[in-house]
């Protein structure tokens, strides 16, 4: 048997040390509409037997008729278990015709008669006002855990505490595990928040780590950050070509493979072409490259890829678009992460920085994760493409985001008028242990995409 | 058949009354050591089961105690896993609590030689 109960998410149960530890109390605690009832559903339509079923015991906060009715939306929740591997029971009648003890009392008797391997008690909160003072409640709840520690079952509490509520409630000393469940809004934007407050004799991921409630249930998104992070990998001796020749001889026969790179530049400058020189010269040479695009929809990609010879379609091309305006940045970073994984990528173009720094109001967020991503695809060898807006002309502007430090190469591309016309240029600021032509290059855009021209005498601005 | 149950637990000893007496056993309870003792000479049972703390972790004391009153089958139960402890003191059988019906069942069958195994004789 094992001493761990799991969610059936993996990345749950890692938050968790690898589960909950088995046969607990656990109390789960949030507002109205945080999932908490979805969470407890979870576990338990993913470890009810017919041996050992789970109990869902509601009390008096939510009828069990809408219970049943909107669980079966969830992708989880199956009809044909229901009276055979998960029970539903409505408490609310016996707790108002007769308190809290013929609560405990029918407890006692679940036990012995179903002999459950888990059981809901949905809302626990609800209990307290049932009591005649606060000593009985004591008296009733410390009967119930009594009851419920004797019997190997996995126990769920489920109350609508507030923050300020945490620490006063005896339930809060009873349990072995407290998971928080909060909802964050970020302007129009609305996303939960996990965090496990106490966990009893086991190890757990701290701090608060993001989910979002779909058909399958609470989706977690732990800390990036959170998670231990090899140090010691070794680096790629190989060089990758940038696929633009001329700019391959500015950086020393071009990038370091598994090395992250920061395309700086106004719009119009021709950042998104270059990405796609990169994306589609690894394609060319058999190297699967992700393009994960906030900024052209499919259709407006395709359509200038093949303004250039290529297609989203070929080999080796793997597409990654969300629309800007509804994206979540840890699902996002997860989504990447997994495609990459899935697909083996060495290769990986996020168009653009901007556009995902829009997705949180929270900077240190942000930076938390762009940094994880530059980590973990340089402990794979996969090579980074950044994207990153900047105004036109003047200061570039470029540590906005505090990503140009990170990142292994800077490459700044610039639009400047002359006389009637613009004229695109492009100069390496930097290169992480690599030499780089220092010249400022102009450069024009045909059919083939980008192409070099010679060093600027002077510049262009002036 | 009689069984003594000496457990510290009245929530736990409550369970294991109740499953054992749904399979057919007499259940004598003792929540101290001293009162599982005195009942065991009065009328020794076919099987102990000992919480080993009981009465203040007296449990293992107790194994040893009934072992040399009569060579009846001890069931050491504990919320730790005390199984080498409960080994040294005597007992026959170690189960961690909280305690599975099924093989608190099971392991009081085949102490007793009831079980399916323990009578068919065996592989």
């Amino acid at each position: 048997m094992s001493d761990r109960l799991s969610s059936g998410q993996p990345r749950l149960d890692a938050i968790l040390g690898g589960g909950l530890p088995a046969d607990a109390i656990n109390l789960i605690v949030g507002q109205p509409g945080t999932g908490k009832t979805i969470l407890a559903e979870q576990y338990l339509f993913h470890n009810a037997t017919e041996e050992r079923p789970g109990l869902y015991l509601s009390t008096v906060s939510e009828p069990l008729e809408k219970l049943i009715r909107y669980g079966q939306t969830l992708s989880f929740f199956e009809p044909e278990a229901i009276g055979s591997r998960v029970i539903y029971e409505d408490l609310g009648y016996a707790l108002a015709a007769n308190g809290l003890q013929a609560v405990v009392d029918r407890v006692a008797s679940l036990l012995r008669e179903r002999r459950p391997g888990l059981l809901v008690i949905d809302s626990f909160k609800a209990l307290e006002a049932f009591a005649e003072n606060r000593e009985s409640y004591r008296r009733a709840l410390h009967e119930l855990a009594g009851h419920l520690s004797a019997f190997p079952a996995n126990c769920f509490w489920i109350g609508e505490y507030a923050e300020s509520e945490l620490g006063r409630s005896p339930e809060f000393a009873v349990a072995d595990a407290i998971l928080s469940l909060t909802t964050l809004r970020e302007g129009s934007r609305e996303m939960g928040l996990f965090q496990v407050l106490k966990l009893r004799g086991s190890d757990f991921r701290s701090g608060q780590h993001t989910y979002r409630i779909g058909l399958d249930g609470l989706r977690l998104f732990p800390r990036l950050g959170a998670a231990q992070e090899p140090t010691g990998y070794t680096a790629d001796q190989a060089r990758l070509s940038s696929g633009v020749a001329a700019l391959d001889a500015m950086l020393d026969r071009g990038y370091w493979g598994g090395a992250s790179t920061l395309i700086a530049g106004p719009s119009g400058g021709g950042k998104t072409l270059l990405g796609l020189h990169f994306i589609f010269k690894g394609a060319e040479l058999g190297e699967t490259g992700v393009i994960a695009t906030l900024q052209e929809n499919p259709i407006q990609l395709e359509r200038m890829a093949g303004g250039f010879g290529w297609s989203l379609e070929q080999p080796n091309v793997e597409l990654m678009y969300r629309s800007p305006i509804d994206i979540y940045l840890e699902e996002w970073f997860y989504d990447l992460l997994e495609l990459i994984e899935r697909t083996g990528a060495s290769r990986v173009l996020v168009d653009s920085l901007g556009d995902l720094r829009l997705a949180t109001t929270d900077e240190l967020r942000f930076r938390e994760y762009t940094y994880t991503l530059l980590q973990r695809c340089a402990i794979r060898g996969v090579s980074l493409m950044l994207t990153l807006e900047t105004m036109h002309g003047g200061s570039p502007a470029v540590s906005d985001y505090g990503i140009s430090n990170l990142s292994d190469n800077v490459v700044q591309l610039q639009l400047h008028r002359h006389r009637a016309h613009l004229i695109h240029t492009i100069a390496v600021l930097k290169t992480r242990a690599s030499h780089h032509d220092p010249a400022v290059r102009e450069f024009i855009i045909n059919d083939g995409g980008i192409v070099l021209g010679e060093p600027m005498q002077r510049n262009p601005d002036e | 058949m009689l069984v003594l149950l000496a457990e510290r637990d009245p929530y736990g000893a409550e369970l294991s009354e109740y499953f054992l007496r749904t399979e057919g056993y007499v259940v004598e309870l003792a929540l101290s050591a001293e009162e599982a003792e005195r009942r065991f000479r009065e009328r020794p049972p076919a099987l102990a089961i000992v919480e080993l703390l009981i009465s203040g972790g007296a449990g293992a004391e107790l194994c040893t105690s009934l072992k040399q009153l009569a060579p009846v089958p001890v069931l050491a139960i504990s919320s730790l896993d005390a199984r080498e402890q409960a080994f040294d003191a005597g007992a026959d059988a170690f189960l961690q609590k909280p305690l599975d019906p099924l093989q608190l069942v099971s392991a009081v069958k085949d102490l007793l030689g009831q079980s399916v195994l323990v009578r068919g004789g065996g592989p």
